[in-house]
């Protein structure tokens, strides 16, 4: 099968009959570098966004039914009206407020969250389960008895009317990434909670679990302009993080940005070796004139050169972030290892391993952004190319 | 017969300035050799150029039985009707002399591989390098460079050469040599062969001399001595 000259000379120039293959090597290899780098960032970040995403969701459901911080009743009856709405798998109501904690002389003003007692898991009544910062803080463990106090009643105290606070037992704590939501979360029964607040037969929303293939933003459309009436709200997981969300999603458009600058520079570092390769080489592209080509085949081929390159490059540099995925566990061990650091980071953000999430998607994404990038600096040798005189190269010194 | 004429060419370069060529006409054909000679600089290259159709005169039309050689989509037109040998024998450092021989046809399209490499092989060995084949220039003498630039430019059978000093770079027995080759292959191949040279050493081997001089063909005069007809290759 004949091959077109003009692959047939870009193979001959990156791999010659003879030696000659740290152009091909070097360059590929910077690609391969840049690509790596760029997807192994853009997985861990994505890792810990889903992260994330996993502890949003579990605090607030996909959907959420609030009522502006306003206590309301009847809340079976509204738990059944959502439950009728297509969509909706299951209603759970929740009341949500701050809540002043108590124990030895030791105080936290955290947001408590009252459930069902069947999202409880059988926490006796009576009892609370504390996140790990509240632990912390208040120096309690497990058995010990804290007070719960509505920070509201201490401002209407004047009508002569004392509240005596809530004793509770602390069960247990709430295992969550230290700092986050979690940590600083009170969760009992709700009828207790609404309770401090004037009726134990109130909530202040609803989380909303949605049936398969529902999408969020279409429920919370139909819900706010077809069921739900002032001060209800319906608003999803996404809306009600949206500073978090836009904030991780900044974080993760700088880390591309910076990441896809190690990409560029190795693509433009061998398209400018192309280019002086070109001009060391004019003699050859007077030859290939003399002999039938025209001027715009031999651009091309030096374009097909660097197209290879970063192809080739792409590949190895998928390979190797596939290789640092599989064994970066061991490698941050080594890493904190080499700078003094205990195993403290992953216990931090309440991860067993370091996460990672990646979609063919994003692959292609990053494929896409790297052939581009490689093909534009493929530009610069096929331009020079272009620009030789045939008759002036051939002339001999 | 094939000719390949300069028609009233005309050549000026706007740097460093002057006309090259003023006027000139020229013809070659096919079977026939010639020698320019000339002062260094006269132009004898930018004449070899025009004629090959890499140099685009001012004024002027290059012919090739009748038809303008130079327009944009006979580059490959070009390839197949004239070889090129250059004084620096311009072969690819990364091919092989065989691959460097098989370069017009691959650049060409025509024909099969099998035949091309059969004719390069037997050009190659033409040149007495039929046991370097799959050496790299890098392992080659000078000679034997500037032979293997001989097998490539009659790889297809074109009906001219054009040779830009060919034996410049080299002297003595290997200048002698490829001198000879040069001549018994064109002559074999019918090929009208156009030799650019300062020294004397084609005086003799060739139909006719010409003298470029202040832009014009100023002499032409009938070959020397002449060894035409005579085959050289059995004399080494």
């Amino acid at each position: 099968m004949k091959i077109s000259w003009v692959i047939y000379y870009g193979w001959k120039q990156l791999f010659p009959s003879r030696g000659g293959r740290l152009f091909v090597l070097a360059s590929s290899s910077g690609v391969a570098i840049g690509v790596a780098v760029l997807a192994v960032v853009l997985s861990i970040m994505d890792g810990f966004q889903g992260e994330v995403r996993e502890q949003l969701l579990h605090f607030h459901g996909e959907v959420a039914v609030l009522s502006e911080g306003v206590p309301f009743s009847a809340v079976e009856e509204g738990r059944r009206l959502l439950l009728a709405v297509r969509g909706v798998a299951a209603a759970r109501p929740f009341f949500e407020a701050p809540l002043l904690l108590e124990r030895e002389g030791r105080y936290a003003l955290p947001i408590a969250q009252g459930l069902a007692a069947e999202e409880l898991d059988g926490l006796p009544a009576g009892s609370v389960l504390l996140g790990d910062c509240l632990v912390e803080r208040l120096g309690a463990q497990p058995g010990d008895d804290i007070s719960l106090l509505n920070p509201q009643t201490l401002l209407g105290a004047d009508d002569g009317v004392v509240v005596l606070p809530l004793r509770a037992t602390v069960a247990g704590t709430i295992p969550a990434r230290r700092g986050g939501p979690d940590g600083h979360r009170v969760l009992m029964a709700i009828d207790e909670l609404a309770g401090l607040f004037g009726s134990s037969d109130a909530a202040m929303g609803y989380e909303l679990r949605l049936t398969p293939g529902t999408k969020a933003q279409e429920l919370v459309r139909r819900l706010n302009g077809e069921v739900l009436l002032p001060p209800l709200r319906a608003e999803s997981w996404m809306e009600m993080n949206r500073e978090l969300l836009s904030v991780l999603a900044l974080e993760r458009a700088a880390m591309f940005f910076s990441m896809a600058f190690i990409v560029a520079v190795a693509a433009f570092a061998m398209g400018s070796f192309l280019a002086a390769h070109v001009s060391r080489r004019a003699r050859e592209m007077g030859l290939l004139r003399a002999l039938g080509a025209r001027p715009s085949t031999i651009a091309f081929s030096f374009f097909l050169q660097s197209i290879f390159v970063g192809i080739l490059g792409l590949l190895l540099g998928l390979a190797l972030c596939a290789l640092l995925l599989h064994w970066r566990d061991a490698l941050l061990r080594i890493l904190l290892a080499a700078f003094g650091r205990d195993g403290g980071v992953l216990s931090f953000y309440a991860f067993d391993r370091l996460p990672v999430a990646w979609s063919w998607w994003e692959f292609g994404k990053i494929s896409a952004f790297a052939l581009i990038t490689v093909a534009v600096a493929g530009l610069l040798p096929a331009f020079r190319a272009l620009r030789t005189d045939p008759s002036l190269s051939l002339r001999h010194e | 017969m094939s000719e390949l004429r300069l028609q009233d060419v005309r050549l000026a370069y706007a740097f460093p300035g002057g006309v090259v060529l003023d006027g000139v006409n020229f013809v070659l054909r096919s079977g026939e050799s010639c020698v320019l000679k000339g002062r260094s600089g006269c132009g004898k290259t930018s004449f070899l150029h025009v004629l090959g159709g890499l140099l685009e005169p001012s004024g002027g039309q290059v012919l090739w039985d009748g038809r303008v050689i130079f327009a944009a989509k006979q580059n490959v037109l070009r390839g197949r009707t004239i070889g090129f040998i250059f004084q620096n024998h311009c072969l690819l450092p990364g091919l092989t002399a065989l691959e460097n021989v098989l370069l017009p046809w691959r650049i060409a399209g025509c024909g099969s591989f099998r035949s091309a490499k059969s004719r390069a092989q037997k050009l190659l060995a033409d040149v007495w390098l039929s046991g370097k084949e799959h050496s790299v220039p890098n392992s080659l003498s000078g000679g034997e460079l500037q032979r293997v630039a001989l097998a490539r430019a009659l790889l297809l059978r074109p009906p001219f050469l054009l040779a830009d000093e060919p034996t410049g770079s080299l002297d003595g027995a290997a200048e002698i040599r490829v001198r000879d080759l040069l001549f018994d292959l064109c002559r074999r191949e019918g090929a009208g062969l156009l030799a650019v040279s300062h020294g004397e050493i084609f005086d003799d081997f060739v139909d006719r001399t010409a003298t470029l001089e202040g832009g014009k063909i100023c002499g032409e005069g009938g070959h020397g001595s002449g060894l035409s007809g005579q085959c050289l290759a059995k004399k080494y």
